[in-house]
């Protein structure tokens, strides 16, 4: 499942994405394994993306967010942290 | 030597309201030497009444990926301490509700072992946010001094002032295991990355610059972001809480209905339109205010001084050139103080989020848009502010695009032959005169848009969309930084573009008032005797005649009586052509040559401009058809000489600037034949 598959307030964790097709700036940002995410809008027709990940809230484009698989978050999971990276 | 502060942070964490706190009216904005990124620095009192230097460097998010020039200089600033401006201390400022991404910067400047404090800003908003911070261990846990502040409430500063005098006097070991970053390096540029790193943050970081290998170069920045956020998260633990939902407060709500598909595009109109009848409206007052001023003030400097060059100099040349400066600063002080307001709101983010897709189906990026409204200010400052679009191609076309839109200069213009050919109506109490600026607008926007997405077709690219924005938080606008914002562009118009008016304006002056005459002005007054004998010539309308006399054998008209025909077919004359000539320096300098021109009698300049009259047609000058023509001139000539100057530093070249030199004023003397024509029959 990827992010642009979840419904908005649903809450997520990042689950993996390809390292060298997205932006370095979203690592900086908190793109990494098991950090939680929630879908905040999505513009219809396939438009830019807000979401908020960690504490950063940030608007992505369609595409770029089609390249970052999510999880459905999971309570047993919350505590996982940064340390889930593969 | 005083003690160099540099003053580092993300963007959006209240830097610059800590920066304007310290340094008060001690600050002054330059420029980077060779590049057009503002250097904000100031000086800032400590307690045992030594002054620091402080700097504050452009918001940054990470020193291992600089995205935009802007990044770049804070990265260059912090990793070479060579530099020049290289800070004694740095003075770390964090937003209490986004601690964990602002710390990832920390890390890095720890790791570079420069001496830092943290400042966590935005205090007063902990509690309501629902967020716990256990100072004492998060101290320790980090090791560091950690400054509550309050920029807003102005708490806390006292506190960082005295850390400022006394340094930072714990330097923790880096935070980072560089073991487990890849060794990177000039001499490994093959194999970049495979090899664990045994040198500092400092070398890796070289290396990461130096590295060719963009996949490794991405991979390596993945690795220490994964590092970093593991430590952070590790620190934080214990120490510091956020309740997600808690901290969002009023943002959820407020975001559904800014950023709705449908209300958020509403709101957005209507706040644009509020700004442009705001602007037309306020600014009037105080435009009529000055322009009546200086037509006084050069009148009673005609009386007081002894007649003569000098006095003619003065009241004719000098004091009209400024007056055509000082006139535009309602309307810049209006627009930035909207603009301001837009941004320190956060609600610029939103504008951002709404209009990228929109954007980027010709060819720019949400991006695009803060150049763009600011291109409504000065197309100079809004292809600077173009910077931060990180896309290179969005960013070309950005800049091509900015020009057609209504800048400040162009206004004055506008309002002035508005306010001649329009009738001053109201229509279901609009005003006529407002939505036919308000159209220009529109006009502006659409043909900046057009442009831009014509030249996405022509120019080619190989860059992907990355857009990868950050939302801001909402935030009441502290007004004492939008005041600082207004002063530093008004004066820096003032005395950057207002030299260049001044000088012009004195330059058209002089080829206005001298010429090779044929007669002396008793032939010339027993000439306009003789012309109208039956009348008993007043000596006011002697004067008037010898001055018209006069101006008609003067260089200029001589110069402008040379291009008549080529502006003929568009319905303007030689004077329009004098002021269509030396608005090519400037735009706004059309106003002060149309009143040079024309005379300088004590009438406003509105009313001479009314006044008169096209010899050839017999019609008003400035009619329906030749206003709109000169209109529709203005808006698509590119005759901003600064602005080329500043596409040509900006695209490293002169391709794109002569090109769009040419395009544009050709586009504009085609479109306003196009439109004289059409409204000629109507008038």
């Amino acid at each position: 499942m990827n992010l642009t598959q979840i419904e908005p307030y649903r809450e997520a964790i990042v689950k993996s994405f390809s390292v060298s097709d997205l932006p370095a700036k979203l690592f900086e940002l908190g793109l990494y394994a098991g950090n939680p995410l929630m879908v905040l809008q999505k513009s219809r027709f396939k438009g830019s993306i807000y979401l908020r990940i960690g504490d950063t809230y940030l608007a992505l484009r369609y595409e770029t967010a089609a390249l970052i698989e999510v999880e459905m978050f999971d309570a047993d999971e919350q505590e996982s942290g940064a340390g889930r990276e593969s | 030597m005083s003690k160099k502060v540099a003053l580092v942070g993300n963007p959006n964490t209240g830097k610059s309201s800590i920066f304007n706190i310290l340094t008060g009216l001690y600050q002054k904005v330059g420029n980077y030497p060779g590049v057009t990124v503002d250097k904000k620095n100031g000086k800032c009192k400590l307690p045992n009444g030594e002054v620091a230097d402080i700097l504050d460097l452009p918001g940054i998010y990470s020193l291992s990926n600089p995205v935009s020039l802007d990044e770049q200089i804070a990265a260059d600033t912090l990793t070479d301490n060579q530099n020049k401006d290289f800070p004694d201390l740095v003075v770390f400022v964090a937003d209490a509700k986004h601690l964990k991404r602002n710390l990832f910067l920390f890390t890095q400047l720890i790791d570079l072992s420069i001496p830092t404090v943290l400042v966590i800003n935005m205090w007063d908003t902990v509690k309501d946010k629902g967020i716990i911070i256990d100072l004492p261990r998060l101290q320790q846990a980090l090791q560091v001094e950690i400054i509550p502040v309050s920029a807003r409430k102005g708490t806390g500063i006292e506190a960082l002032r005295k850390t400022i005098e006394e340094g930072a006097t714990k330097a923790p070991e880096g935070y980072i295991d560089m073991r487990r970053l890849g060794a990177l390096g000039a001499s490994s540029t093959e194999s970049c990355g495979s090899e664990p790193s045994t040198k500092s943050y400092k070398h890796w970081l070289e290396g990461l610059r130096e590295c060719e290998d963009a996949r490794q170069v991405k991979e390596q920045q993945h690795r220490e972001a994964v590092l970093r956020y593991q430590y952070i998260n590790q620190a934080l633990k214990g120490a510091y809480h956020l309740d997600a939902l808690k901290a969002e407060g009023w943002r959820g709500r407020l975001d559904r209905a800014l950023m709705h598909p449908v209300w958020g595009y509403v709101i957005f109109a209507l706040i644009l339109g509020l700004i442009f009848q705001a602007i037309y409206s306020w600014s009037a007052y105080p435009m009529d205010w000055i322009d009546h001023l200086f037509s006084a003030l050069s009148e009673k400097t005609k009386q007081a001084l002894p007649h003569g060059k000098l006095t003619d100099l003065i009241s004719d040349g000098i004091l009209p050139g400024i007056g055509g400066i000082v006139i535009f600063i309602p309307q810049i002080a209006l627009l930035f103080c909207f603009v301001e307001l837009l941004e320190e709101s956060g609600y610029m983010g939103r504008v951002v989020f709404l209009m990228d897709r929109w954007m980027s189906k010709f060819g720019l990026s949400g991006k695009s848009v803060v150049p763009l409204v600011s291109g409504a200010a000065c197309a100079i400052p809004a292809i600077m502010a173009s910077r931060n679009i990180e896309n290179t191609k969005e960013r070309l076309l950005t800049i091509l695009a900015v020009p057609f839109m209504v800048c400040s200069a162009r206004l004055p213009v506008y309002l002035i032959i508005i306010s001649t050919v329009i009738p001053n109506e109201s229509f279901y109490g609009i005003q006529v005169r407002g939505m036919a600026l308000f159209f220009l607008y529109l006009l502006g926007f659409v043909c900046s848009i057009a442009a831009a997405f014509v030249w996405s077709k022509v120019v080619k690219s190989s860059y992907k969309n990355t857009f990868v924005t950050e939302i801001p938080d909402y935030r009441i606008p502290i007004l004492k930084n939008v005041a600082f914002v207004i002063y530093q562009k008004v004066k820096s118009f003032v005395f950057d573009a207002g030299k260049i008016i001044l000088a012009i304006s004195i330059v058209i002056w002089f080829f206005s008032s001298y010429g090779n005459y044929e007669l002396s002005d008793e032939a010339i007054e027993a000439e306009i005797i003789k012309q109208n004998p039956g009348e008993l010539a007043s000596s006011e309308a002697v004067s008037d005649g010898i001055a018209s006399y006069k101006l008609e054998h003067s260089y200029i008209a001589k110069a402008s009586k040379y291009i008549e025909p080529a502006i003929e077919p568009l319905g303007y004359d030689w004077k329009i052509g004098v002021a269509l000539l030396s608005s090519f320096a400037a735009r706004e300098v059309f106003v002060s040559a149309i009143s040079t021109i024309f005379g300088g009698g004590t009438e406003s300049i509105q009313a001479k401009i009314a006044n008169e009259e096209n010899r050839q047609t017999g019609k008003k000058l400035f009619n329906l058809a030749s206003g709109a023509s000169l209109l529709i001139f203005y808006a698509l000539a590119m005759q901003c000489m600064s602005t080329l100057a500043i596409v040509k530093r900006e695209t490293n070249g002169w391709k794109w600037p002569l090109l769009q030199f040419f395009t544009m004023n050709g586009l504009a003397y085609l479109a306003a034949m196009m439109v004289y024509k059409l409204l000629i029959p109507f008038v």
